[in-house]
């Protein structure tokens, strides 16, 4: 320790020398993580992709063969349980059955004489009746004024005009009835534009409401038929609909049950090396995102923090009453001490783990036997992985565990003896139950 | 418009017309007494510009107008009632005063 005393000055160009350091170890994580969020969309579709292979291999068809082998092979009770060939038909009658109510509705049966554009009844007589619409519609526009509604409502142009000839209004009315009058050189009179006036309104009233019911009877007319060309669409393709709903629920029970499958594909290898893919796949994501989470977030999340620290700090020393501030040796140099190779200790532990893991493809060399651990496996037992939970964990389990390369060669063989002899009365029992 | 804007285009419009037109002129009907903001007494004629700025609208209440509508249809005096709110632009004020003012002339009210 040295018994050297530290000054405000000092204290500024350690900070500002750490400053830069902790900066440049923020960016080379934050860089990292851009790089894992990458890789990881990657996996992620890998592991979509795989899953959704794995049930299109398990359940090719929608056949009754077809869903006693993957039954066989899942043990997924659903597929026995809700009888997927007598729901698709039963779905197939009823669609069938709604297809021909909606082409016995006039609706639907006489379509295109009812809505064909431009030919169509309905479509005909709302084109009319709109067409008269904007007509009347132009001269009531036509006739808008500011003064218009007042002029209306007492009466203008009538005898029931009783504003006096000593008032303000009656000249401001007087003044606008010219003016509305002079657009219609039809019409003699402001009176005679009155009464015309609130007759177009009335019809536009009464057109308004007509419209309104065309066009509703259009677009029922049209969400039938929409609902028809729907229902005949799935009843097209009701098979492959079917298939894959139950494709796609296999996917999810293979992913959340992979060893009650693994148990039974031992006389399967395509089916059995793409379980292993899609579990060692699950593996490599979770294993990805906890490195990251603890050698990028949680040291990104530290520097960040004393990068704020040492901000605060230098915003508080930089005031005059503070110049004096001395600082002592031991807690001046632990504080300045040298943090790149710390620092960049995490990301070359993520580098290295996370490398080592996406290279790994040799998906068929897993097993699914209790003492099997991934993380082993994708290093080959050269990364300590104590950061990652399940291997902290596995290693707790498991006191005098030693990762052995070959040792699962033989544990594969025996399993899958062991697999063949469960297939035998498994096929058995399948048999009494059919 | 303002209250002294409107009586000032007023009170030209009615002395070009050869009234002699006096401010804030009194008139008693019954009870009732109100200021009229411009009126030639020996013509019995004048104009009344309501406005809330003036507080116009607290004195020439409906019954006030209703009063004094019939005095005028009586014709005992002739007062142009001209209410701010519904003036539609400046010009057209003038306009409506040469107007009642041209009418009174067809009735021989004026010379």
């Amino acid at each position: 320790m040295s018994a050297k005393i530290y000054t405000v000055e000092d204290f500024m160009k350690a900070a500002a020398s750490q400053v830069g350091v902790l900066q440049a170890a923020a960016a080379d994580f934050e860089l990292h993580r851009g790089e894992h969020e990458t890789r990881m969309a990657d996996l992620r579709r890998q592991f979509d992709e795989t899953v959704t292979g794995m049930a299109r291999l398990l359940l090719p068809v929608l056949s009754p063969e077809a869903i006693r082998r993957a039954a066989k092979l899942s043990a997924y009770a659903p597929l026995l349980t809700s009888d997927p060939m007598s729901t698709m038909q039963s779905e197939a009658k009823r669609l069938e059955a709604d297809i021909a109510r909606m082409e016995a509705d006039p609706r639907y049966r006489d379509r295109l004489a009812l809505r064909a554009p431009g030919v169509g009844k309905l479509a005909r007589d709302l084109q009319e009746l709109e067409e008269y619409r904007s007509s009347i519609s132009n001269v009531i526009q036509r006739a808008d004024h500011p003064r218009l509604e007042r002029l209306l409502a007492a009466g203008y142009g009538t005898d029931q005009y009783k504003v006096g000839w000593w008032r303000m209004s009656y000249y401001a009315d007087w003044k606008a009835g010219d003016e509305i009058t002079e657009r219609f050189p039809d019409w003699k009179s402001f009176g005679e534009l009155r009464t015309e006036l609130l007759k177009m309104r009335d019809d536009l009233g009464v057109y308004d409401q007509r419209i309104g019911e065309l066009r509703s009877e259009i677009e029922a007319g049209e969400k039938l038929e929409k609902d028809h060309d729907a229902a005949a669409l799935r009843l097209t393709n009701l098979a492959s609909i079917h298939l894959a709903e139950w494709q796609g629920r296999l996917a999810r029970y293979v992913v959340e049950s992979p060893e009650v499958v693994a148990d039974r594909l031992s006389g399967e290898p395509d089916l059995e090396a793409l379980l292993k893919t899609v579990v060692g796949l699950g593996k490599k994501i979770d294993y990805l995102g906890q490195l990251a989470t603890t050698q990028l977030d949680e040291p990104l999340e530290q520097v960040r923090a004393l990068l704020e620290k040492l901000e605060r700090d230098r915003r508080k020393f930089t005031r005059p009453k503070n110049a004096g501030q001395l600082f002592p040796a031991d807690i001046f140099e632990r504080r300045f001490r040298d943090r790149s190779e710390h620092l960049g200790k995490h990301s070359r532990r993520y580098d290295a783990a996370s490398r080592t893991i996406s290279a790994f493809t040799d998906y068929r060399q897993a097993s699914f036997a209790e003492d099997f651990l991934w993380w082993d496996l994708m290093t080959d037992g050269r990364i300590d992985g104590d950061f990652i939970a399940e291997v902290e964990e596995f290693r707790r389990a498991h006191p005098d565990y030693v990762w052995r390369p070959e040792q699962f060669d033989d544990d594969r063989a025996a399993a899958a003896a062991a697999a063949a002899d469960r297939e035998d009365s498994a096929s058995d029992r399948m048999t009494d139950a059919s | 418009m303002t209250e002294n804007e409107g009586r000032a285009i007023l009170h030209g419009r009615f002395e070009a017309a050869g009234l002699r037109i006096l401010d804030d002129q009194p008139l008693t009907m019954g009870d009732v007494k109100v200021l009229l903001d411009g009126f030639d007494p020996s013509a019995r004629v004048g104009y009344e510009f309501i406005t809330a700025e003036a507080g116009d609208y607290g004195e020439f209440t409906p019954s006030v107008i209703d009063e004094l509508e019939a005095r005028i249809l009586r014709g005992e005096l002739f007062v142009l009632l001209v209410d701010e709110r519904e003036i539609p632009d400046v010009p057209s004020l003038g306009a409506a005063a040469d107007e009642f003012l041209g009418r009174l002339r067809s009735m021989g009210k004026l010379p």
